[in-house]
C-alpha cells in the first residue's frame, strides 16, 4: 500500500520548501510533489517606483544570491534605457560576480549540502594520521588536513557528540544513515573543510565587499555602471582583491574540488545519487564577461540529453502556467484581460509517515489541485533544468574549451563516464567544476580591467529617463543557480511592470497542465528510500539543485503566455493588456 | 501708492489712523525677510543647486554656512511667531484682531466677503480688522508655521546634541516617531514650505488688490503704520 | 559632563558585575566545559580573546575598563539557547550572521550559543527539524532567546506562509515562540518593521514581529544588519540582563543612537558644500559627499560608518553609493528615489500613472502656477469690472 512521506521544512536552503512523495511497500517513490510555502509578491511592490530603485528592491528577493538579482535587474533597466555601460564597470561587475560564485558554491556544498554527504559522527572513528595522508590522494596541497588540525577537529566534535545539548544545529539529523558512503577518514577530511569553509566564506564575502561595500546585499551597482570608482583607482584596494581571490581560488581547488573527487569515488555506486535524472533538457545563457568580447559561459539549450546539438534560445518561447500553483487560473481565450490573483487552497488533511514510522495526521498536498506558490515555467512546452550542470553541458556541447577541459579532466581523474553527469552526483560535481572554472579564469577580468584603466577611467555612463517615453528591456545571464532573466517596462518615468524568471522556478515548479513534471519532481520518481522515517535520499537530491525558494516564487503570467508581455496587476499581479 | 486711488478727497475730509503699531510692523517685516531667506536656504539644503569651485583645500564651508543661516533665521522665525502670537492673543492694542473671530462666525459676512471678491456684492462691514477669509488664511499660515517649527526642531536636535538640542532631544525624537521617521519629517518640512509660498503669494496679491480697490486700502500702512479714512 | 559620565559608568559597571555574578550562579546548560576550554581548544590564546573583548567593548561605546567584564560575560554566554525563526525573508540576515568574525569566534558562537533551531544551518530536516523546535521551546521555556528573521505575513489569515508537516502558519509559529522567550530580537528590517514585503501596496499584509506579539521586542534593523550589530546585541543583552537601552524605535542605542551622517567619513565635504553630481565624475574620484546622488545618511540611524561591514572591509558610502536608509521603518516608501536627494521623492498619483514623476517641488510649483493663473484672472476681471463699493 502506498504511503505518503512529508518533508517540511526542508532546511539548509534559502526559503520555505516542502517535498512530498508517495512510496510503495518497498520504499520506492511512485509520485512526488514539491511545494513552496511562502509568497511575498515583490514584483507587485516594484510597480510605480523609480526604475533606479528597482534593482535594490529586486536584490531583496534573495540574500543568498544577493548579487544575482541586483545585477540582472540593473542590466534590465540599462537594456530598457539603451545604456551601454563602460568596460571598466562591466569588468568590476564580473569581479563581484566571481566573488559571488566562489562564495555561493562553497557555502552551498559545505554548509547547506555538505551534511547530506558527510556523516559528522562517523568522523570521530577516523584515524587522523591516515586521514591526513589520504587527503593527498585528492589534492597535492590539501588544506586544513594536517594531522594536528584533524585531531583538533575530532576533539571538538567528540565533545559535541558526548553532550546531547551541545549538538545544537547538528542535533537530530540522519546520522548513521545507510547511504552515507564516506569512510570515517573521508568524513573527517570533509568535516575539517566544513569548519574551514566557515572562515573562507567570510573571505569571499570580503572579496565582494571590496567593490560592493558590503555583503550580503552589496550596494555599488548603479544604472549606467558602478559607483566604486575610488576603490577601482586605489592600487592597494586592487591588491587586496587579488590576494583574497587567490586564497579563495586555492581553497576551491585544494578543498572543494578535492572533496568532490573524493565524493565521486565514494558515491559512484550509490544508486540514490547516480540514478538517472528525470528531466534531461538543459538551458543556460552566456555570462561572465572577462574581456571586451570574452565570456566564460555560453548560451543555448539541449533536449533529451543530446549533447550533439545545442539549440538557440528564443526568449519569446518562455512561458509559465499555474495549473497546480496557488494563483487563479485565467481563461485561455482571454489571455490579456484576466488577472492572476493569489488563490491559496492550502493543504488537505491526511496521514503520512511520522518520525517514528507510525502514520500520523498531517496536512497533505492534494496532487490534483493547487499545491505550491511556484509556477511551472516551460520553454516551448518543455521543462528545463537550469544551473551549473546546464551551464557546463551547454558549454561542453558547444565545444567551449575551458569547460571541456574542466569536465574531461574531472571524468578522467575519477574514471567516471560522461553519463554520470546526468545524475545527482553529476549535478553536485558540476557546481564545483563551475567554481573551479571561475577560480581559474575570472582573474582575466582583473587583468583586463588594469589594462583598460591605463587608457580609460570611465565607470558610469550618463543617461536620461524621458518621462514621455515607454521603455522595455531585460537583463539575462547565468547566475550561480542557473539562468536568470529580469524584465522591466518603464512608463511615465516609473516602473510600469516587472517580471523575473528565476532558476529555482524552472527546477522546482510543479506539474503543468499536461501532467509534465519539473526537474525536482521528475528526479524523485523511482527513488529507492532506505528508511522511510529518514528520507535522506530525497534531501540529497533536492539540495543538489541548490534550492532558492524566495527567488522561485513570484507573481506573473497566465496560462502559457509570453513572459515578456506580462503586466502585473496593481494589487496582485494580474495581466493587463499591453 | 495712493495715486491710483480714484476717490478725490480733500485734506480736511480725511484723518489719520494708526493701523499697524511699530511692533506689528517690525515683526511683519522681520518675518517676511526670514521667510525669504529660509526659503532660499531651504531649497539649497534640499538640493544644493550650486557648489563652490572644487579645490584641494576645502575651506569654503558653503553648506555649513548656508545651513547656519537657515538655523539663525529659523530661530528668528520662532521668536517672531511667538511674539506675534502673544500680541494677538493678549495685547490690548490688538483687540480688533481677536474681534475678527466674531466676523468669522457670522455667515452673512462670509457670503458678502466671497461675493465681494467675486465682484458680486459690496464689502461687508467688519467688526474686527480681518475678514473671515483673511483670518482663515492667517490661522492656516500659523498652523503651517507650527508644523515647520516642530519639524525644524526635530531636524535640529538630530544635528546639534548639546544645549537646546540636548534639552529638546528626547521629546523631539518621540515626535519624530509619531510623524513617521526622520525622512517623513523632512518631507513635511518641505511640503509645508510650499504651502507658505502659496499663501504668501496670495497675501501679496490681496494686499495690492486692496490697495487698488479697497475703500481705505493702502499698502503703505504696513510701512508707515498709518492709514487714512474720511472724517465722519 | 565628564564627571556625570564617570558616575553613570560606575553604576553601570557594578550593575554588570552583579549581573554576571548572577548568571554564573545559574545552573549550566552544558556541564561539560567552560567557554575558556573551547577558546583554547579552538587555538585562540587568552591574549587574542581579550583583544576581541576589547574590540567588543569599544563597539558598545563603553570605556576600556569594561573589557574584563565583557570577557567574563562571554564566558557565561554558553548558557543561552537560541531559536532563530525564518518568516517572510530572503535569508540575508542569516548570511550576515555567518559573516561574524573576531578570532575564529564565529564557530565559537555557533557552538556555544546552542543554536537550537535555525533552518538555514541546522542538519535536521522535516519532522526531525520540527521536533528540535518543539523540544527547545519546551526545555528552555522562559530561557531561550528568540531571534526572528523576516516579516510576518498576516494577510489572508496568514496563509502566505506555512511551515512544517502540519501546515502551521508562520504567524502562529512566531507568536508561540515569542510566548516563552527570555528575550526577543527582531533581526533585520523585515522582522523589525515589516520590511520589503510590507512596502506599498503590501500584498501579503506583512507586519513587524512586534505587531503579532505583546512581548517586548528589541529591533535590530538593517537590510541586513551588520554582523556586529547582530552579535553585539546578543552580548549587550547579556551584560544588562534586561532589555538594552533602546531608542524610540526599540533599537539598541549603542548601535542606532546616531545618524549615518553624524559619523560619516565624507561629512567634511558635505559641510564644504562639495558634492558628487554624477556617479563616476571627478568629484566621485575625490570622495566628495554623496548627498546629491541620493545618500539618505541624514535620516538614517545606524553605526555603519563606524563598524562598517565584512570585518571593516567597506560600507556603502565608501564605495561611493551612499546610504539607502535601510534601518529605518518603511524606508522603501519614505526614502524616495535611491540616487536623488529626498526632495525628489515620488508621490504616486491616482490618475492611472499620469504624473507619476511628481515630487514635492513639482507639485508645489504646479500649485504655485495655478495660484498665479488665478491671481492674473482675478486681477484682469478687477481691472475691467472693479469690485462693488
Amino acid at each position: 500500500m502506498s504511503k505518503r512521506i512529508v518533508v517540511d521544512p526542508i532546511t539548509r536552503i534559502e526559503g520555505h520548501l516542502r517535498a512530498e512523495v508517495v512510496v510503495d511497500d518497498d520504499g520506492v517513490v511512485t509520485d512526488a510533489y514539491i511545494s513552496s510555502t511562502l509568497w511575498r509578491g515583490l514584483e507587485v511592490i516594484a510597480k510605480g517606483r523609480d526604475p533606479r530603485n528597482v534593482p535594490l528592491l529586486m536584490q531583496r528577493i534573495c540574500g543568498v544570491c544577493t548579487y544575482s538579482h541586483y545585477l540582472k535587474s540593473t542590466m534590465a533597466v540599462e537594456d530598457a534605457l539603451g545604456i551601454k555601460i563602460p568596460l571598466n564597470a562591466e569588468l568590476v561587475r564580473t569581479l563581484m560576480n566571481a566573488a559571488l560564485f566562489l562564495h555561493d558554491h562553497v557555502v552551498h556544498f559545505y554548509h547547506l549540502h555538505g551534511v547530506d554527504w558527510v556523516d559528522i559522527t562517523s568522523a570521530l572513528k577516523a584515524d587522523p594520521k591516515k586521514a591526513s595522508e589520504l587527503a593527498f590522494k585528492y589534492s597535492k596541497n590539501p588544506i586544513a588536513t594536517g594531522e594536528n588540525d584533524l585531531i583538533k577537529v575530532q576533539e571538538t566534535v567528540a565533545k559535541f557528540a558526548s553532550n546531547p545539548q551541545g549538538l545544537g544545529p547538528f542535533a537530530n539529523a540522519y546520522w548513521g544513515h545507510s547511504t552515507y558512503k564516506f569512510t570515517p577518514e573521508q568524513n573527517l577530511i570533509a568535516l575539517s573543510h566544513y569548519l574551514k569553509a566557515l572562515e573562507m566564506q567570510r573571505l569571499a564575502a570580503q572579496l565582494m565587499a571590496i567593490f560592493g561595500g558590503k555583503n550580503p546585499h552589496p550596494q555599488s551597482l548603479v544604472v549606467g555602471g558602478v559607483s566604486c570608482v575610488m576603490d577601482i583607482l586605489d592600487p592597494a584596494r586592487m591588491g587586496e582583491y587579488l590576494t583574497k581571490y587567490k586564497k579563495m581560488a586555492d581553497f576551491v581547488h585544494n578543498a572543494y574540488l578535492a572533496d568532490i573527487k573524493m565524493a565521486a569515488e565514494a558515491y559512484k555506486d550509490e544508486p540514490s545519487v547516480t540514478k538517472p535524472m528525470g528531466v534531461r533538457n538543459f538551458m543556460a545563457f552566456k555570462d561572465f564577461k572577462v574581456g571586451r568580447d570574452e565570456y566564460l559561459f555560453d548560451s543555448g539549450y539541449i533536449l533529451k540529453g543530446d549533447l550533439t546539438e545545442v539549440l538557440e534560445i528564443n526568449e519569446d518561447l518562455i512561458t509559465e502556467e499555474a495549473t497546480h500553483s496557488w494563483y487563479q487560473d485565467d481563461e485561455p481565450q482571454h489571455p490579456y484581460d484576466g488577472t492572476t490573483i493569489p488563490n491559496h487552497t492550502g493543504f488537505v488533511d491526511g496521514e503520512s509517515i511520522g518520525p517514528d514510522g507510525e502514520m500520523i495526521h498531517s496536512k497533505l498536498i492534494d496532487p490534483d489541485g493547487k499545491y505550491t506558490w511556484i509556477k511551472s515555467p516551460r520553454y516551448d512546452g518543455q521543462p528545463m533544468e537550469v544551473g551549473p550542470l546546464a551551464c557546463l553541458l551547454v558549454g561542453y556541447a558547444k565545444g567551449n574549451t575551458i569547460i571541456k577541459d574542466a569536465v574531461d579532466g574531472f571524468l578522467k581523474e575519477t574514471g567516471l563516464p560522461l553519463e554520470i553527469l546526468f545524475s545527482t552526483l553529476g549535478r553536485t560535481a558540476a557546481r564545483s567544476l563551475q567554481a573551479g572554472i571561475v577560480a581559474d579564469n575570472a582573474i582575466k577580468a582583473f587583468h583586463n580591467l588594469i589594462e583598460n584603466l591605463k587608457v580609460d577611467q570611465d565607470t558610469c555612463a550618463p543617461y536620461v529617463i524621458d518621462n514621455d517615453k515607454e521603455y522595455k528591456g531585460r537583463g539575462i545571464g547565468d547566475v550561480p543557480r542557473g539562468m536568470l532573466i529580469h524584465w522591466i517596462r518603464i512608463k511615465n518615468g516609473v516602473c510600469e511592470n516587472y517580471q523575473a524568471t528565476v532558476p529555482s522556478t524552472w527546477n522546482a515548479g510543479p506539474k503543468d497542465a499536461n501532467g509534465v513534471r519539473g526537474p525536482y519532481e521528475a528526479d524523485l520518481l523511482n527513488l529507492q528510500i532506505a528508511d522511510v522515517t529518514k528520507p535522506l535520499e530525497i534531501i540529497r537530491i533536492i539540495h543538489s539543485y541548490d534550492p532558492c525558494i524566495a527567488c522561485a516564487v513570484h507573481v506573473m503570467d497566465t496560462k502559457g503566455n509570453k513572459l515578456a508581455e506580462y503586466k502585473v496587476d496593481p494589487l496582485y499581479g494580474g495581466v493587463c493588456n499591453t | 501708492m495712493n495715486t491710483t486711488n480714484k476717490e478725490e478727497v480733500s485734506a480736511q475730509q480725511i484723518e489719520q489712523e494708526m493701523e499697524f503699531t511699530p511692533a506689528y510692523r517690525w515683526q511683519h517685516w522681520i518675518r517676511a525677510i526670514a521667510i525669504l531667506i529660509l526659503i532660499i536656504t531651504g531649497f539649497y539644503i534640499s538640493v544644493p543647486f550650486f557648489t563652490p569651485e572644487p579645490n584641494s583645500e576645502p575651506t569654503n564651508f558653503l553648506q555649513a554656512i548656508i545651513r547656519n543661516l537657515h538655523l539663525v533665521f529659523g530661530f528668528v522665525m520662532i521668536a517672531v511667531v511667538i511674539w506675534k502670537l502673544y500680541l494677538t492673543l493678549f495685547a490690548e492694542k490688538y483687540k480688533s484682531e481677536r474681534v475678527s473671530v466674531l466676523d468669522m462666525l457670522n455667515p452673512v459676512v462670509w457670503v458678502k466677503q466671497i461675493g465681494y471678491y467675486l465682484f458680486m456684492t459690496k464689502h461687508p462691514h467688519l467688526k474686527g480688522v480681518y475678514n473671515p477669509l483673511q483670518l482663515m488664511a492667517y490661522i492656516g499660515l500659523y498652523i503651517v508655521f507650527f508644523i515647520l517649527i516642530i519639524t525644524g526642531l526635530i531636524l535640529y536636535v538630530n544635528v546639534y546634541h548639546e544645549g537646546l538640542g540636548g534639552l529638546l532631544y528626547a521629546p523631539m525624537r518621540e515626535l519624530e516617531v509619531m510623524l513617521g521617521g526622520l525622512a517623513w519629517v523632512r518631507e513635511l518640512h518641505h511640503i509645508s514650505m510650499w504651502i507658505v509660498i502659496i499663501i504668501v503669494t496670495i497675501h501679496i496679491y490681496m494686499a495690492i488688490f486692496n490697495a487698488v480697490f479697497g475703500k481705505q486700502g493702502s499698502m503703505d500702512a504696513i510701512f508707515s503704520g498709518l492709514k487714512w479714512h474720511k472724517k465722519h | 559632563m565628564n564627571h556625570a559620565k564617570d558616575a553613570s559608568y560606575d553604576a553601570l559597571y557594578s550593575a554588570f558585575e552583579e549581573r554576571i555574578a548572577q548568571l554564573s550562579k545559574l545552573s549550566r546548560m552544558k556541564e561539560e566545559q567552560s567557554i575558556m576550554d573551547v577558546i583554547e581548544e579552538k587555538g585562540i590564546s587568552r591574549r587574542d580573546f581579550m583583544k576581541w573583548a576589547g574590540a567588543i567593548t569599544a563597539m558598545l561605546s563603553l570605556p576600556s575598563s569594561f573589557t574584563p567584564l565583557v570577557a567574563d560575560a562571554v564566558k557565561v554566554v554558553d548558557r543561552l539557547p537560541i531559536i532563530w525563526l525564518h518568516m517572510a525573508e530572503c535569508t540575508g540576515c542569516t548570511e550576515s550572521l555567518l559573516r561574524s568574525d573576531a578570532p575564529s569566534i564565529d564557530s565559537l558562537i555557533f557552538d556555544y550559543i546552542s543554536l537550537e533551531y535555525q533552518e538555514t544551518l541546522m542538519s535536521a530536516v522535516g519532522w526531525q527539524a520540527e521536533e528540535n523546535l518543539e523540544h527547545a521551546m519546551e526545555k528552555y521555556k522562559g530561557r531561550y532567546i528568540l531571534m526572528v528573521e523576516g516579516g510576518i505575513p498576516i494577510g489572508n489569515e496568514g496563509s502566505f506562509l506555512t511551515i512544517g508537516g502540519h501546515g502551521k502558519k508562520g504567524m502562529d509559529i512566531a507568536k508561540d515562540a515569542s510566548e516563552n522567550a527570555a528575550a526577543i530580537f527582531a533581526i533585520g528590517t523585515c522582522s523589525a518593521y515589516g520590511g520589503i514585503q510590507a512596502a506599498a501596496p503590501n500584498p501579503t499584509g506583512s507586519v513587524a514581529l512586534s505587531d503579532v506579539t505583546d512581548k517586548p521586542v528589541i529591533n535590530v534593523p538593517g537590510c541586513p544588519p551588520s554582523e556586529k550589530n547582530i552579535v553585539g546585541t546578543l552580548l549587550h543583552y547579556l551584560l544588562y540582563g534586561t532589555l538594552p537601552a533602546l531608542d524610540v524605535y526599540n533599537r539598541p542605542k549603542w548601535a542606532y543612537r546616531l545618524r549615518i551622517h553624524d559619523l560619516c567619513e565624507r561629512r567634511g565635504h558635505f559641510d564644504a558644500g562639495e558634492f558628487v553630481e554624477q556617479f563616476g565624475d571627478e568629484a566621485a574620484k575625490d570622495g566628495y559627499c554623496l548627498y546629491k546622488v541620493g545618500c539618505k545618511g541624514p535620516y538614517t540611524f545606524n553605526n555603519c560608518a563606524k563598524n562598517k561591514f565584512n570585518q571593516g572591509t567597506s560600507w556603502p558610502v565608501q564605495v561611493g553609493f551612499g546610504c539607502i536608509g535601510c534601518s529605518e521603518p518603511d524606508f522603501w516608501d519614505t526614502m524616495g528615489t535611491t540616487n536623488e536627494p529626498l526632495g525628489s521623492r515620488l508621490y504616486q498619483s491616482v490618475f492611472s500613472g499620469l504624473g507619476a514623476d511628481a515630487t514635492a517641488d513639482k507639485i508645489g510649483l504646479g500649485l504655485l502656477m495655478a495660484t498665479g493663473v488665478g491671481i492674473a484672472a482675478h486681477a484682469a476681471i478687477a481691472a475691467k469690472k472693479p469690485p462693488k463699493e
